[in-house]
């Protein structure tokens, strides 16, 4: 469907509707279309437990929706990352990943026994791995397979491969940890076939990387019909992707029981599942009268410049899969998922699927924490949570809001997360904080707000790598996390506050809604933007995005003197004057008048340039603002006022979220000690009792 | 145990000198290393409206910021704070001597004064923290692997619980042990101070085996104490948190209040010797730092203890 099909269903589809008195109606939430899918998979697979093995067959119909022949198939072996110590998942992690260790007693792996076609040829014997991105043969994460005959634009492709995959112990998102399961990325994978132009291809070819240590996906959308048989221990405690249609008990061959259960789902790009004899399961649903209160429409609606009837949000069964010992974070978790939904759903476009299930990882397993799949998430909380004294830390609850928004950021913004990790990470976290400042308090210890924290990646250290880089061409695991989290959603944070509040969430809601259930690269974000906001920002994203320039302006001079009274020999009126001084003005203070001449020179200290305000404050209370195009590296300013200047400050309502330095972004004519006396005195006393400390064993 | 606690506070009372050097000990380092902290802090922040923000709810991220920008000129003052710990643990070491033998031998007279207890004890007591340390090794490491074996276990049970079980059980042992070995530390010096004895490392074992013999009313003691040192913070940050101190006047009534708090703590510090010695006497006052030689019946050094100024009811 091109672009403005697309469109138009959405606006046919957002019938909404309100009651008399305003009140949201669940029925007025718009039918969101899913998209058509690229391919279709319906999949059997058995676990057995005991072995952390999966067999399964998967039947697969891909769709040639280019506009050339394909000769080969593309799929991804993403188990085999964690097959041996030389893939290059392993070679560039070190076998270590978000804080979590490889467990070399237990490799994973996956290997497709036989690909048949639905005439019958096996392309098993045409296998091919390839390593496309940095050569390496002992990586078996890309697989690709040769064609006797190309698939022609718009044909239909029918494979069935019998496969067998082995789960690692959990780590990287995936993986079995005693009888816990969270089964990511677990079958083979059809890779992504793109079409010349598509997100800026010259020519047409399969996208195809291998499993990086610092990337996650890219995959089409399509439609998933999974039937899964695990022992029985397991029955009533299995989660996955999509809608639970069926659960059957029965029996293996060797007379164990079972219970099989199949999940379908349409419109989503990926299929993850969990297990655990263990788990608590709990239902609850967004209700869209009750969770959604009518202030937070009525703020969005005045933010998107649209009624509040337009924003009406479909209910949502919340399912959650709770380890017994988190009992006391249930709550938590529905009230977090319940925020993102209203958060999201109101910004942007209701969730337009009708499930979510949620996942609380098991103890040991946090390698599968903190991750997304569609309709399907994994949060991230620990135990010590559970005690009152740390309930108000909001951890948990963020990484929930976060895991949630990639249903929209990579669930249906399905950017590539190989290539422009940014898209889907860095929009996510802008939009995560923004749930988060508004669902949740702030933090505070003893009156202090603990803020900010996001700044701390990008002041830390110097941005060694352009935000768009390749998730593997990142100079260090640091600078991958920055540039994919942090630095971007503080570049929107800053594009908000350079744009004003609600043309950012209109031109952040048209690109949504234009590039929902597609593939946009960084281009189309920026093209969608310009267009919506009406402004050419180029200037502004190819510093942000493209460069690892630094953003930093100062005030470094600041002075404010009397005018000295007019001496010496003046022309007034044709006439030849000469004003001298009189023995009694001979005092300095007499020669000067009631005038201050104030300069003041800003400075642009990196090379990052953008248009600056700067605020010029008075003693006599008054206050002047200028703009500075931030072009040259410095500015100077002169005023001749009746009073004496007191402060200059660089980019006073802090639009520059990106800025390196904030403290020299102001000076004042008069140093002021209060501030130095009190951070002083509390540094003071808390050395003070370190070393009274000392007293205990001294 | 009570009246250990009050007899401790009631000593600690009459020693207000002692106190008075239990707060400079640490006052003085800190004021040194606070006059050296001014004029970067003053530098960063002096003529910047941006340092504004300490003076509210902000200061946390003026803070973060200043803490990561180039700016950040405290760096070596920081790494100074280790030493000053350890030059201050030392200080410690000899002005609990002086304190003790106060404590013990009265502050009246040549001999029971401060001077003299940290020239006579201070390297014996050095000696004595030597045993001491070596006794918090084991205990570290014992709540080490305490954890880990705790840890692991609870991951491979799947077992949440357990492993929170582990670590607030890994707390309260860490902090017990911790408090017996810093009994027996305190009182063996208290026994070498009091029987003028030298054998401190043997003495500090001795004093360990009497520790864990009669702990109960020894600790109860101790954390008593623990407990009052405690809620003078407490109280401090509760005050502290209902004024906002952005003013000249708030600046300064705070850093009284942070003064009058850590003067409390020293008065706390002194007392709790205080009670130890009502402990050490309830315990037979042994001469644990004497040599094989020694016998129960030896007399006392001629200056302790039977005359000891201290209180009704510390004898009680």
């Amino acid at each position: 469907m091109n672009r403005n099909m697309r469109l138009f269903a959405f606006l046919l589809a957002a019938v909404a509707a309100s009651s008399p008195d305003g009140a949201l109606k669940a029925t007025a939430a718009p039918v969101v279309p899913l998209p058509d899918p690229v391919y279709e998979i319906r999949m059997e697979a058995t676990y057995d437990s005991e072995e952390f093995l999966i067999q399964g067959i998967e039947r697969l119909r891909w769709k040639n929706t280019s506009s050339v022949p394909i000769h080969d198939l593309w799929f991804h072996h993403y188990l085999n990352a964690f097959a041996n110590n030389r893939s290059t998942f392993m070679q560039e992690s070190g076998g270590r990943l978000r804080g979590d260790s490889f467990d070399k007693k237990r490799w994973g792996w996956i290997e497709a026994s036989s690909i048949r076609l639905a005439d019958g040829t096996d392309l098993k014997a045409v296998e091919e791995f390839r390593a496309p991105d940095d050569g390496n043969e002992e990586d078996r994460t890309a697989v690709r397979y040769p064609l006797p005959q190309p698939l022609l634009p718009g044909e239909w492709i029918e494979v069935t491969l019998d496969f067998e995959s082995k789960l690692p112990t959990i780590f990287a998102r995936t993986g079995a940890q005693g009888d816990y399961v969270l089964a990511g990325q677990w079958f083979p994978k059809i890779a992504v076939f793109e079409d010349a132009g598509d997100r800026g291809r010259p020519s047409a070819g399969w996208n195809c990387h291998q499993f990086h240590a610092h990337s996650e996906f890219f995959a089409d959308f399509g439609s998933y019909d999974v039937t899964l048989t695990l022992p029985e221990k397991y029955r009533g405690k299995i989660g996955a992707t999509g809608e639970l249609v069926e659960s059957i008990d029965g029996e293996s061959a060797d007379g164990e029981g079972t219970v099989t259960v199949r999940f379908v789902q349409k419109g989503v790009h990926d299929f993850a599942w969990t297990a655990d004899p263990k788990f608590l399961v709990f239902e609850d649903q967004l209700d869209p009268v009750a969770d959604v209160p009518r202030e937070q429409v009525r703020k969005i609606a005045g933010l998107l410049g649209v009624e509040e009837s337009e924003l009406g949000l479909p209910p949502t069964r919340i399912t959650l899969f709770l380890q017994p010992h988190h009992r006391p974070q249930k709550d938590s978790y529905i009230t977090a998922t319940k925020a993102a939904l209203r958060g999201l759903g109101l910004r942007l476009a209701p969730y337009p699927y009708t499930t979510i299930t949620v996942v609380d990882p098991a103890e040991g397993a946090r390698g599968s924490g903190g991750m997304e799949y569609p309709t399907f998430i994994t949060g991230g909380t620990d135990v010590l949570l559970n005690l009152p004294v740390f309930r108000r830390v909001p951890v948990a609850n963020s990484v929930t809001v976060h895991e949630f928004g990639h249903q929209y950021f990579q669930g249906m913004i399905a950017s590539n997360e190989f290539e422009e990790s940014w898209i889907d990470e860095g929009i996510n976290t802008y939009y995560e904080m923004t749930v988060m400042d508004e669902a949740f308090p702030k933090m505070t210890l003893g009156g202090v707000e603990l803020t900010g924290m996001r700044r701390m990646a990008l002041i830390g250290s110097d941005p060694r790598d352009p935000i768009v880089t390749p998730a593997w061409g990142y100079y260090s695991a640091g600078s991958y996390g920055a540039s994919s989290y942090s630095r971007p959603a503080l570049m929107l944070g800053q594009l908000e506050r350079y744009l004003g509040p609600e043309v950012f969430a209109r031109a952040m809601r048209d690109f949504f809604l234009e590039y929902r259930f597609h593939h946009p690269s960084t281009e189309d974000f920026e093209r969608s933007i310009n267009r919506s906001t009406g402004q050419d920002l180029g200037w502004f994203f190819r510093q942000a995005l493209r460069s690892s320039r630094t953003l930093d302006y100062s005030i470094r001079t600041l002075e404010s003197d009397k005018v000295l009274k007019d001496r010496g020999v003046f022309w007034k009126d044709g006439e030849r004057l000469e004003l001298s001084d009189k023995e009694d003005q001979e005092e300095e203070e007499d020669e000067a008048s009631d005038v201050y001449r104030s300069t003041v020179v800003a400075f642009r200290e990196g090379s990052f340039r953008h248009p600056v305000t700067v605020e010029f404050r008075f003693e006599d209370g008054e206050v002047l603002r200028r703009d500075w195009d931030g072009q040259r590296r410095w500015r100077r300013w002169t005023f001749t006022r009746p009073s004496k200047l007191q402060s200059a400050q660089v980019d006073p309502d802090e639009v520059l979220q990106l800025e390196k330095n904030r403290l020299n972004n102001g000076r004042r004519i008069e140093g002021r000690k209060a501030p130095t006396m009190k951070i002083l005195g509390q540094m003071m006393f808390w050395l003070q009792n370190l070393l009274q400390a000392t007293a205990l064993i001294g | 145990m009570f009246d250990w606690i009050r007899g401790g506070l009631a000593t600690g009372r009459r020693h207000r000198r002692l106190v008075w050097v239990v707060y400079l000990a640490s006052l003085i380092p800190a004021l040194l290393w606070a006059c050296a902290a001014f004029p970067i802090l003053s530098g960063a922040f002096g003529d910047r409206p941006f340092g504004d923000g300490l003076l509210g709810a902000g200061s946390f991220q003026v803070w973060t910021e200043y803490a990561a920008s180039d700016d950040f000129q405290l760096g070596p003052l920081a790494a100074l704070i280790p030493l000053l710990l350890g030059v201050a643990w030392l200080l410690q070491i000899l002005v609990s001597a002086g304190c003790m033998n106060v404590l013990l031998n009265g502050d009246s007279g040549v001999e029971g004064s401060f001077v003299v207890g940290v020239r006579r004890f201070g390297g014996r007591f050095l000696r004595s923290a030597l045993a001491f340390g070596l006794m918090l090794v084991p205990v570290v490491i014992i709540i080490g692997a305490g954890s880990r074996l705790g840890r692991n276990w609870a991951e491979s049970s799947g077992n949440g619980y357990l492993r929170l079980g582990f670590f607030v059980a890994s707390l309260a042992v860490a902090f017990f042990l911790f408090v017996l070995v810093d009994l027996a530390y305190d009182l063996s010096r208290l026994s070498a101070v009091a029987w003028d004895g030298r054998q401190t490392f043997r003495g500090y074992f001795r004093a360990l085996m009497a520790v864990l013999r009669q702990p109960r009313k020894l600790l109860g003691m101790y954390l008593g104490f623990v407990g009052l040192i405690a809620s003078t913070v407490l109280v401090y940050q509760l005050l502290r948190g209902s004024f906002a101190a952005a003013s000249a006047f708030g600046i300064f009534f705070a850093f009284l209040l942070q003064q009058l708090s850590m003067w409390l703590r020293s008065y706390f510090q002194v007392s709790l010797l205080a009670g130890e010695v009502s402990g050490y006497r309830a315990l037979g006052s042994s001469k644990w730092c004497r040599g094989h030689g020694f016998s129960e019946s030896s007399e006392p050094s001629a200056e302790i203890p039977t005359a000891v100024p201290t209180s009704e009811v510390l004898l009680s």
